[in-house]
């Protein structure tokens, strides 16, 4: 049993709660200083 | 609990709130600044902004207390609201809304949807769902919030609902949305503090992530009869299959709620606040992070408090309260918390409520103001800022009345009501106006309104939660609801009005003439090149470091 959850369904719940989290803060960090580029090179 | 110290803490925080409200008013010049906050919003403040009007004291204390009776299965919500309510909202609609939004210098999102389809009834059909289906929204939030300071601070029910009511409409009317989102950022991070500090301690004192879940896991059999009855199966397993628990939790908790939020106006109109993806860019690491914590912990929270007062007072949380599941969370937190926590998380409650209900005052005021009235009278941009503070004025005293006189039965389902017609009404027309240029007016027109009477059917008629509470379809007809059987009353309307909504937008729009090809550019400006002028920036950054 992984992290005291029997269940898969629940289980799984949980750790694509935590992945999410992390992919949020990946996806901040990486692209921190990028975007802000784009109106004037586009317009 | 020292009630001296509690108002002294409440007071602080009020004139924390005025103050930040105070500064938004003087920041506030032009429309665009009080509906857009000038399209130049920071993104902490955005991100705790969209949080905190997502997040109401209703998905802490009451989903976090169905956690309490049926377990964590409900953890599959906070991740869609992390991956689809955050990630997928803000990097692949929030850009494209913002862009497309700006290039069509549209302030609201009735506006937003109106332009992109060259249609006046769009923005005051969308307008008038708005103005009316939210004030029930909004009262829910406001009577949880008086309810709550008549609990806690000992104040009249009826006071309560005034002073909330006043605090609110003061910085929502002179601030506009910078008013909304300054004193939301302040709240946001009350909210996060309170919450990331609470689970910390819950897992710390239940011994470790894996001990404390192994103990939940463990108290199986005791697992209440209620829930059972229901479909629920344990505190860490998933319900049964296709039970009435499991259409409620899969239907309307997790779809519903979970991918129901991309269509909320009073969120989507938060993308159009910043100056450029940048922004949005950091503000997903914020959002992703602020919902995660604030959510996740009610509901991990909600369930562990079982493993608690089982050890502390022989009986499981739902017995401990009394049935009433929404005591879970505070009961558990009045118990188990050192005292100055208390505190603490009743003001992160208060900051909670006070900071939905913002928004929504602001969302129909602007509703009210520019996509009805001004739309209807054929004059924009002249009375704007007056025409909304107008409106949010009506609709603070529409919430407070509608608080006074709504059965308990229509409270319960206030939530529910709102966020299922506006998502059967706008997500599939809001993901084809951003995505598919092909979709025409009348498509749009068709996917609208379609959406909204199939979800306002099913909502009166045949879904059983809110056709009982409602009480319409038992007047009409004499039976409670038209189908009575499994799993037809269980089944959230959102899994028939959307697709409906869906299908019809894609067979009107093929069927009639495409939109002008020049309306389309206009709208499309910077978005259908994006990929191109990125790969070219990637391949100017390569060359200049290979020089």
């Amino acid at each position: 049993m992984i992290l005291g959850i029997p269940d898969p369904w629940v289980l799984s719940g949980y750790i694509f709660t935590v992945l999410s989290v992390v992919l949020c803060v990946v996806y901040g960090i990486i692209n921190w200083n990028k975007g802000d580029e784009e109106d004037s090179y586009l317009e | 609990m020292d009630f001296v110290v509690l108002t002294i803490v409440f007071l602080v925080y009020f004139v924390l709130v005025g103050y930040v409200g105070y500064l938004a008013w003087k920041r506030t010049k032009s429309s665009e600044d009080f509906m857009l906050a000038g399209r130049k919003t920071h993104p902490y403040i955005m991100a705790l902004s969209y949080g905190a009007t997502f997040i109401s004291t209703a998905a802490i204390v009451g989903f976090g207390g169905v956690s309490g009776q049926f377990g964590m299965g409900i953890l599959w919500l906070v991740f869609l609201n992390i991956f689809v309510g955050v990630f997928l909202a803000f990097v692949v609609l929030g850009k494209r809304t913002r862009k497309m939004g700006h290039n069509l210098g549209s302030m609201t999102f009735p506006e937003f949807l109106s332009r992109r389809f060259n249609s006046k009834f769009i923005q005051y059909f969308s307008g008038l769902i708005i103005f009316f289906g939210m004030p029930i929204y909004a009262s829910v939030v406001l009577i949880g919030a008086a309810r709550f300071m008549e609990t806690t601070l000992f104040l009249d029910f009826h006071l309560s609902l005034i002073i909330l009511s006043l605090i609110v409409s003061v910085y929502v009317i002179f601030g506009g949305i910078k008013g909304v989102m300054y004193t939301e950022a302040v709240q946001g991070t009350i909210m996060f503090l309170g919450m990331i500090f609470l689970l910390i301690f819950v897992y710390w004192a239940l011994g470790g992530v894996e001990t404390a879940h192994m103990s939940l896991t463990n108290m199986a059999p005791h697992f209440p009869a209620s829930a059972q009855a229901l479909g629920g199966t344990g505190w860490t397993t998933f319900p049964a299959l296709g039970s009435e628990f499991w259409w409620y939790l899969v239907t309307t908790i997790i779809v519903g709620v979970g991918i129901g939020v991309l269509a909320q106006p009073q969120l989507a109109v938060r993308f159009m606040t910043v100056k450029s993806n940048k922004e949005i860019n950091r503000a997903v690491l914020l959002g992703g992070l602020f919902i995660g914590v604030t959510v996740g912990t009610a509901y991990i929270v909600g369930a562990l408090s079982n493993v608690y007062f089982f050890e502390h007072l022989g009986q499981i949380a739902v017995d401990v309260v009394g049935g009433n599941i929404d005591k879970i969370i505070p009961t558990f937190i009045g118990m188990a918390l050192p005292e100055w926590f208390v505190y603490v998380f009743l003001l992160t409650l208060l900051a909670a409520a006070m900071s939905t209900l913002s928004s929504q005052y602001h969302a129909q005021g602007t509703s009210l103001g520019r996509d009805i009235y001004e739309t209807l009278k054929g004059k924009k941009n002249i009375e704007s800022v007056r025409l909304t503070r107008i409106g949010i004025l009506i609709a603070v005293v529409l919430a407070f009345i509608l608080s006074l006189v709504l059965p308990g039965s229509v409270v319960a389902q206030g939530t529910a009501l709102f966020y299922g017609i506006c998502a059967a009404a706008f997500l599939s027309v809001y993901l084809c106006a951003l995505f598919w240029k092909r979709t025409t007016r009348e498509g749009a027109i068709a996917g609208i309104v379609s959406g909204t009477f199939v979800s306002v059917f099913w909502l009166l008629f045949i879904f059983g939660r809110t056709a009982k509470g409602l009480g319409i379809c038992q007047a009409l007809t004499g039976q409670a609801t038209l189908i009575p059987t499994m799993p037809w009353i269980a089944i959230d309307p959102i899994m028939f009005a959307v697709p409906i909504s869906l299908i019809l937008t894609i067979v009107v729009s093929l069927l009639t003439k495409p939109m002008p090809k020049e309306h389309i550019d206009k709208c499309y400006k910077g978005i259908a090149n994006n990929e191109i002028a990125n790969k070219k920036t990637v391949n100017k950054e390569i060359a200049d470091e290979k020089v």
